[in-house]
């Protein structure tokens, strides 16, 4: 927090909207490209009049979807560009765009990258055309393999590749090969996601009606356990719930969620955080594209906002920190809120006894077992 | 006072649906009781809760004056009945302040179960019966065939009945002449010596325990010292009135007459239903036949869902108390639930509306243990005790007998039913006393049955059993020695008080196999494995598990999931302070609640 800050820039379009999916996008055939990227520098320069982003270093850049790299590179260069104009963007800063593996995208990887693009994040899913089918994505494996080699031909050199299991029908079999054959094409990064039945996504009310059967727990657990397993033995650290990298390579982006970094977020819906006045405050913009170009334009996108309080700033520290394998440090807690850790959250000592948390050098973390029932965790800890 | 040659005092049988209080609505139009615009619709049920359930809880009486074709002006005093067996005892006093009862019966739908019990009741408390054939506009209404079913089924004369409809008011005023030219007036000496049947009371905030009476013999006015003969209780009556329907206040009630009597007696405890008023000074030979004291027959403990509504709890039930003397408590405490109260009922659906009351009227949520009913347990070393909760029996060792309470019960089933019903009798331990058949269609049963069967699921499963055509009735037998056994739940080895039933030891098997099922259904996972037990003493008798819950982790937190995450986790956790804690597993109240409902 020692004036830097993350920026998120959501983009709010795709080709079509997955059945898992309950982010904020819209499936379309074209879109106003160059009105919603006026919007999001005329509300970046709104945002950033006021601390704490006033004066404050962009550390990181995230353009998330949607599918942001439907977008022309020109435009990804004009919005770096301006965002750049605002606000000073450190000279080491981790500037990542999510892409899809189809074509289309594929052949502007270099575009991309000559624009200011550093990272690349894939949705790659699965190397199984069955399940990518069950999941409703348009890319088939051979597109995915030829997209993370596009990606090491245009020079990229930092790619994440998102993986999801326990897809309904999804053998264990088919999830060793999905493991092993990502861990071939040696990603800095690999995030590796449970499938969850989001309310309000078709597989929720498919699920609900029974069309769908999701995959047992012990299917479940065992395919977690494999990857992190697999991962590990191929070099991959598993630094939180869901993400694994080679050393160095953590997303630093997503990481300033889990410790309390600033984080503004552009775009449609998008979610931001700062950690002043008092406890700290989030806010979240109107979702819908149309009105968001209109209501940045006219100065102020916000839809809601939290102020939050003591109670539940504390609740946010311990049940985000807690995310990554490394914990949260007590000392750090007693410094921002001015009391220790376990007079706030006495549920701690129990959690412990129970061999759920433990402290690992000078840090409480997730034990083992403790990490396969975060919920259950954190539900005590909120 | 009016003579009483012009008095007629009767009330309304009618089966939920068949235009009851319809009809009442008609009857005090016609007479201009009320206006129209008055008329909140069915006036004569003034609790909401009656309303929905479509019952009258408490009698009530309302005074019409009709001017009859005679040219005679006449008092009508109708007077409403509770609708269900719990009330059997009210509703008998209820037609015994009665000389006649007006049967409304569906020209549709015909003649249903839950009537005739009520009609026996009338016929057996010697009341003219002016039937009625209500909803004649219908274009379903069969009155030839419902004329007949009224004959062959409760074997009354049903030639001269009346065709009516409630709804749009035709037919109306020859009921009431009916009523006027079949229903016998009352006779009485109005200088004897006081005679008023106490047939129902309340508790006014000014005024203490209102009394609606009959008058059978004598004259109360303000000034009578009366007495109040089964309490043995002397009062001066300050105030005499009738409603019609609001209090209006008389000089005098004389034989025949029905109406209200304060006498500043603070407790409803001591205006028993069913009383006789008289003069303390000159009082009647004897009372009033039929008296009978309730008592509660049905126990359950209540608890506050949430420990702080203890106290809330506690004013609410002394509130309810203050006009329901029928309904006890004391305080109990169990490990599982915490504080709250063992009541007694007079049946499973005073204790339904109980529960009710407290939960709309008083805004608490409560969590009531399995009904049980009051054993006589001997102990060894030559004591009676009397136990109404599972958690006050004696150790296995100290006990030499029980006794249970029995019941005789009067079942009311179409002839094609009665296999079933006789079935679910025997199966409920029953002994059969008397079977009789009113016409070719409806039978009687008589059964000593254990009162601790009805308990458990004994409505529903007649319910079941005859599609609902079966009407139950009973009034308390005696104890007899049984072969009693208490069944308890473990969890995880701790014992759950609020679960344990005392039952019959040939019913404890299956019950614990029900049991633990069902809890094993209802409790959620937990981080760790939940054994839940049956058992009897010490000896297991049916076991479930509950796996250890072996992955909760969201996979994705990132910037714009953290709000509602954190929500999401928030109502969890709302959700699990609502939870019973036993040891340490975490118990949903709805587990508490859905072991009532363990069928067979």
């Amino acid at each position: 927090m020692s004036g830097r800050f993350s920026l998120y820039v959501h983009i709010p379009y795709c080709q079509a909207k997955c059945s898992y999916c309950d982010f904020n996008s819209y499936a379309a055939t074209t879109w106003p490209e160059d009105a919603y990227a006026d919007a999001l520098l005329a509300e970046l320069r709104h945002r950033v009049a006021e601390p704490p982003f006033a004066a404050a270093g962009v550390a990181t850049i995230f353009f998330g979807g949607g599918t942001p790299s439907l977008f022309r590179p020109r435009t990804i260069e004009r919005l770096l560009t301006g965002i750049a104009a605002t606000c000073p963007v450190a000279a080491d800063a981790e500037i990542t765009l999510e892409a899809n593996p189809g074509t289309v995208e594929r052949a502007r990887l270099a575009d991309f990258r000559r624009a200011g693009i550093r990272r690349l994040s894939f949705g790659i899913q699965s190397f199984h055309s069955d399940l990518l089918a069950t999941l409703g994505r348009l890319h088939g494996p051979d597109d995915a393999r030829a997209a993370i080699d596009a990606a090491r031909v245009a020079g990229f050199d930092d790619l994440n590749l998102d993986l999801i299991f326990a897809v309904p029908g999804e053998t264990r079999t088919q999830w060793e090969a999905d493991v092993a054959e990502i861990v071939r094409f040696r990603p800095e990064h690999v995030s590796a996601y449970n499938l969850t039945y989001e309310p309000g996504t078709p597989f929720h009310t498919l699920r609900a009606r029974g069309a769908l059967a999701p995959l047992g727990d012990e299917d479940e657990l065992w395919m977690y356990q494999h990857a992190r397993r697999a991962l590990a033995a191929a070099g991959y650290a598993h630094y939180e719930i869901s993400n694994f990298a080679q050393p160095g390579h953590e997303a630093r982006h997503n990481r300033s969620y889990w410790r309390g970094v600033d984080y503004l977020g552009l775009g449609a819906g998008a979610h931001s955080y700062a950690h002043l006045p008092a406890w700290g405050r989030r806010w979240s913009n109107e979702r819908i594209p149309e009105r968001y170009i209109a209501a940045a334009g006219r100065g102020d996108p916000t839809a809601s906002a939290e102020t939050l309080t003591f109670d539940t700033a504390a609740a946010e520290f311990v049940v985000l920190g807690l995310r990554e394998m490394r914990g949260i440090e007590p000392a750090a807690f007693a410094a921002r809120f001015g009391r220790p850790l376990e007079e706030i959250h006495p549920e701690i000592a129990a959690l412990r006894a129970d061999g759920l948390l433990v402290e690992r050098a000078g840090r409480l973390a997730l034990s083992e077992r403790g990490l396969l029932l975060a919920d259950s965790i954190f539900t005590r800890l909120v | 006072m009016q003579d009483p040659r012009f008095i007629r005092n009767f009330s309304i049988i009618a089966h939920i649906d068949h235009g009851k209080s319809t009809l009442a609505d008609r009857l005090l139009e016609h007479t201009h009781t009320v206006s129209k615009r008055e008329m909140e619709a069915q006036l004569l049920d003034d609790m909401d809760l009656e309303r929905e359930r479509g019952i009258t809880i408490k009698a009530r009486a309302v005074r019409l004056m009709y001017q009859a074709k005679d040219g005679q002006a006449y008092q009508l005093n109708l007077i409403d009945t509770p609708g269900h067996v719990d009330f059997s005892y009210e509703v008998s006093r209820s037609l015994a302040a009665c000389e006649g009862a007006i049967l409304v019966v569906d020209a549709a739908q015909g003649v249903e179960a839950q009537t005739v019990a009520n009609v026996y009741l009338a016929l057996d408390n010697d009341l003219a019966i002016v039937p009625v054939l209500n909803k004649i506009d219908l274009p379903a209404a069969e009155p030839d065939r419902v004329r007949r079913e009224i004959e062959d089924v409760i074997g009354l004369d049903a030639s001269d009945a009346v065709l009516a409809s409630a709804k749009s008011g035709q037919g109306t005023q020859d009921v009431l002449e009916a009523v006027v030219r079949t229903v016998p007036p009352p006779v009485g000496d109005p200088a004897a010596p006081l005679e008023a049947l106490l047939f129902d009371s309340w508790f006014d905030p000014y005024h203490g325990a209102v009394m609606l009476v009959r008058v059978f013999a004598g004259t109360v006015r303000p000034g009578t010292r009366i007495r109040l003969m089964a309490t043995g209780k002397d009062a001066e009556v300050h105030r005499v009135g009738i409603l019609k329907p609001a209090l209006t206040d008389v000089d005098a009630l004389g034989p025949g007459e029905v109406g209200v009597v304060m006498a500043g007696i603070k407790e409803v405890a001591d205006t028993q239903v069913g009383d006789t008023l008289t003069e303390a000074d000159r009082p009647a030979a004897a009372p009033r036949p039929g008296f009978k004291a309730v008592q509660p027959m049905v126990f359950a403990g209540l608890y506050p869902a949430e420990s702080h509504q203890y106290g809330a709890l506690r004013d609410a039930i002394e509130k309810l108390k203050l006009n329901d003397s029928s309904l006890s408590y004391e305080a109990e405490n169990s490990i599982a639930l915490g504080f709250g109260f063992r009541c007694g009922f007079l049946g499973l659906l005073h204790m339904e509306i109980v529960q009710e009351r407290l939960e709309r009227e008083f805004g608490l949520t409560l969590i009531t243990t399995a009904p049980t009913v009051a054993y006589h347990v001997h102990t060894t070393d030559g004591r009676t005790l009397i136990v109404d909760s599972p958690a006050k029996l004696p150790p296995e060792g100290e006990i030499a007998s029980m006794d249970e309470p029995f019941i005789l019960a009067h079942v009311h089933v179409p002839t094609e039913h009665l296999g079933n019903v006789i079935a679910l009798c025997e199966e409920k331990r029953g002994r059969q006393r008397e079977l009789r058949f009113a016409g070719e269609k409806r039978a009687l049963l008589v059964y000593e049955l254990p009162l601790n069967e009805i308990v458990l699921d004994f409505y529903d499963r007649l319910k079941s059993a005859s599609r609902g055509y079966a009407s139950l009735d009973y009034e308390p037998l005696d104890f007899r020695a049984s072969t009693l056994v208490k069944l308890d739940v473990r969890i995880n080895g701790e014992l759950v008080d609020a679960l344990s039933v005392i039952l019959h030891s040939e019913r404890a098997y299956y019950r614990g196999r029900e049991l633990t099922q069902k809890m094993r259904e209802l409790v959620p996972r937990q981080m760790f494995e939940v054994v839940i037990q049956a058992a009897i003493g010490s000896k297991i008798i049916a076991r479930e598990t509950v796996k250890a819950l072996r992955k909760n982790v969201t996979a994705k937190c990132y910037g714009g999931d953290i709000t509602r995450k954190r929500k999401l986790l928030e109502r969890q956790k709302e959700g699990k302070r609502r939870m019973k804690q036993v040891g340490r597993v975490e118990i949903p109240q709805e587990a508490f609640l859905a072991v009532l409902k363990v069928g067979e």
